[in-house]
């Protein structure tokens, strides 16, 4: 039984090269918002088919209705053309970076209500993580896990905090790629690092 | 390789394309005539004919119209064009739709230059050719559009500087990015923004000090009648009225909140956010600008299908090695700079600027499809289809379901109501229901009021301080027109007058029953519905 555990452990240790990894990663989930305001069991996986196929239709029928139902309309304006465009949109939200560092702007001056999931040094974190060269191990596990979850998001439709938390886990790693290059950093450039860190993760308590 | 002549069959077939995309019933007005195309149209028409704008200024260097000053060059440009047609909605377009035309041409050539690819220019020139984004602002009179033909076609010759090193090349790009620059606001950030970072970016750059300072000197005598109202509100107060940290534009209660060390968090983490949504695939290939005024239903500046193309272009641009790299991701960079620094998310008209960049990216990515299409032939078909369909289903869009979803945000109904109000008796009093006062540059272009009645009551008003006086507005009342907030339930009753009403503002039954009140037209909407009524008093 421990062999087991054993060679588990070493798999996992294996999978993330070194412990260093392993503790950013703990880390960027320990300092990410995301995860402070989370609900659990908040999740949808109601896909609503028959509900927008029916709205679909509606919209439709009104665009038809104005256009005179001529031949381009009924080739340009279809229900199924009205629906998977309409999940497209949502699918495309969540490819948008902005709205994981930056939540309340710009989509809150249209009225979308958001809150913050990531620090905007994270982003730089993201950014820097893109230049670690462990990356490549990963980057097919990514692709594919991304892959699944926006065909989910196609499906069900995740907009909303709770249910889009799955985007997260990309995010996190390649977070966690960043931080670790910091943290290989001269003993100086950490430190100013980590005091604006700690400076925008004070500056966000004291709004918030 | 493909032949000389089967390349210039190509570019001429894909502008030729273009054009029909821009110029196709390009005077129709079926979803409306905006007011800043009538109020370009307007000027044009007023110097040509006067020789002054609407408020009576000789030749000047700023137009103003609302509470907005505006470049000049599309203006001047449009005189020629109006020359020949007149005063026409076509005119007043015209020079846009033409520089989207000419703007494939140079889209062709700066990607050669760029990456000495044929292939990819042709692409390049076709993603521009088919783009939303660019046969929208084409198919109005957008200054921009013109604005963006002008510094492409300054890149272009600075990147003919760049690898021939001929001073004739420096000096002719430097004239076209001027230019840019008098056509509109954007470029007057990005243009000198670009300029000195590509200077500075040119390798042992001191050496070239001569070169950069007959360069600066050009450039400040060619700007200098602008340069000399820089301290004016002419000059700064549409920056100052949109900018990002301008009270007016920030979310209500969003500055109060702040205290001094937290607004210095706040601000720049705005204006990253505002900056990284013009990258953001939602905005470019999804959801597109926030006003409606500025889509096209159904479609974002960029078509779907672009979207891995976009993606497979940012890969292959990371992974290529080309002369002109850092040029290039220059102006990716810095274009959407003035119109993130604006409070607005996602201006996709602040920022055409980014249109060629993006266009190009694109191309690159098309590019590599098509390499990978030539091992599967039948695939080439699939393409072709998905791109007929979307480009067909986008010209529904604009064409027909764009005047019956955006018809408000495009001022219908005005050259109806001008129509109507031409063939009514002289001695009537005309009274348009307008909280904004904007619609009067409608009554203008039109001919409804004439030019010299206005121009004297509107040069009254600036007083000789046609510059500096970005807060006095234009007058309400212009001989026997008013355009003002109605008192219904008190004017009802005057003598001689008509009313005319949004059919928002005034419902039938404050009038219908009334026998003082006479219903001479209901104007309505592409989709049938009331837009507005003018309504005469009975004496």
């Amino acid at each position: 039984m421990f062999q087991n555990m054993n060679s588990k452990k070493n798999v996992l240790k294996e999978f993330f090269q070194n412990q260093s990894l392993i503790s950013c990663l703990f880390l960027t989930i320990i300092i990410t918002p995301w995860f402070w305001f989370l609900r659990p069991g908040k999740i949808f996986f109601n896909p609503e088919f028959k509900k927008d196929i029916q709205e679909a239709r509606l919209t439709v029928i009104w665009e038809r209705g104005e256009t005179s139902n001529t031949f381009p309309t009924t080739l340009f304006s279809n229900w199924p053309v009205v629906f998977i465009r309409r999940r497209l949109v949502i699918v495309m939200e969540n490819l948008d970076i902005g709205n994981y560092f930056f939540a309340g702007h710009p989509r809150a001056r249209v009225g979308v209500e958001e809150k913050q999931k990531f620090f905007f040094f994270q982003f730089l974190l993201l950014l820097i993580g893109f230049t670690n060269p462990k990356i490549k191990k990963y980057a097919k596990y990514l692709l594919g896990y991304l892959a699944v979850v926006l065909l989910a998001d196609f499906i069900f439709k995740w907009r909303g905090f709770n249910e889009t938390f799955l985007f997260s886990v990309p995010l996190l790693l390649v977070i966690s790629l960043g931080m670790e290059k910091i943290f290989q950093l001269p003993k100086k450039w950490r430190f100013i690092f980590s005091s604006l860190a700690g400076l925008e993760i004070v500056a966000f308590l004291t709004i918030f | 390789m493909i032949s000389k002549k089967l390349k210039f069959l190509m570019i001429l077939l894909i502008i030729f394309l273009g054009a029909c995309l821009r110029f196709y019933k390009l005077g129709e007005t079926r979803q409306g005539f905006f007011r800043d195309e009538a109020a370009l149209g307007f000027n044009s028409w007023s110097v040509l004919k006067t020789g002054a704008d609407e408020y009576g200024q000789k030749l000047p260097v700023f137009f103003r119209s609302f509470e907005v000053f505006f470049m000049p060059a599309y203006v001047y440009l449009s005189t020629p064009i109006f020359s020949i047609f007149g005063p026409t909605e076509l005119s007043t377009r015209f020079l846009s739709a033409l520089s989207g035309t000419i703007l494939i041409l140079i889209g062709y050539f700066v990607t050669k230059e760029l990456f000495k690819s044929e292939k990819i220019g042709l692409l390049t020139a076709l993603v521009i050719s088919l783009s939303p984004w660019s046969i929208f602002y084409s198919r109005g009179a957008f200054e921009g559009n013109l604005s963006l033909l002008f510094f492409s076609l300054g890149f272009y010759l600075w990147l003919k500087f760049k690898n021939t090193q001929k001073n004739g090349f420096f000096y002719a790009s430097l004239i076209f990015f001027v230019f840019s620059m008098y056509s509109y606001q954007a470029p007057r950030l990005i243009v000198p923004f670009f300029l000195i970072a590509s200077v500075l970016l040119t390798r042992k750059w001191l050496g070239k000090f001569k070169l950069w300072f007959l360069g600066g000197l050009l450039v400040s005598l060619l700007y200098f009648p602008v340069l000399i109202y820089s301290t004016s509100p002419a000059s700064y107060h549409r920056a100052y009225g949109v900018s990002l940290f301008s009270a007016r534009t920030s979310l209500p209660g969003y500055n109060q909140k702040l205290g001094r060390w937290q607004y210095l968090y706040l601000v720049p983490r705005e204006f990253f956010s505002l900056y990284l949504h013009y990258f953001s695939p939602s905005n470019l290939f999804g959801q597109s600008d926030y006003n409606a005024q500025r889509t096209v239903p159904n479609y974002s500046v960029f078509y779907l299908w672009q979207l891995p193309l976009f993606f497979l272009g940012i890969q292959k641009l990371l992974k290529i090695k080309f002369k002109n790299r850092q040029a290039f991701l220059l102006w990716l960079l810095i274009s959407p700079l003035s119109a993130a620094l604006t409070g607005d998310p996602f201006h996709t008209y602040r920022a055409i600027l980014f249109l060629m960049p993006v266009s190009i990216v694109i191309g690159l990515g098309f590019g590599e499809i098509v390499e990978y299409f030539k091992k599967f032939k039948s695939l080439f078909l699939l393409l072709i289809l998905i791109i007929s369909y979307s480009v067909s289903s986008f010209v529904f869009n604009l064409l027909v379901m764009m005047p019956i979803v955006n018809w408000r945000d495009w001022d219908y109904g005005y050259k109806e109501i001008c129509q109507a109000v031409k063939v009514l008796p002289e001695n009537l009093r005309i009274v348009v229901d307008d909280p904004n006062t904007e619609s009067y540059i409608h009554f203008l272009f039109y001919g409804v009021v004439p030019i010299k009645e206005y121009q004297k009551t509107a040069s009254a008003i600036v007083d000789g301080e046609y510059y500096s006086s970005g807060n006095k507005l234009r007058p309400e009342r212009i001989g026997r027109f008013e355009f003002r907030k109605v008192d219904w339930p008190k004017e009802r009753g005057d003598k001689n007058t008509v009313f005319i009403f949004p059919a928002t503002r005034l419902y039938p039954s404050e009038f219908a029953s009334d026998p003082k009140l006479q219903l001479i037209k209901t104007i309505y909407t592409p989709g049938a519905d009331p837009a507005f009524y003018i309504i005469k008093t009975i004496n």
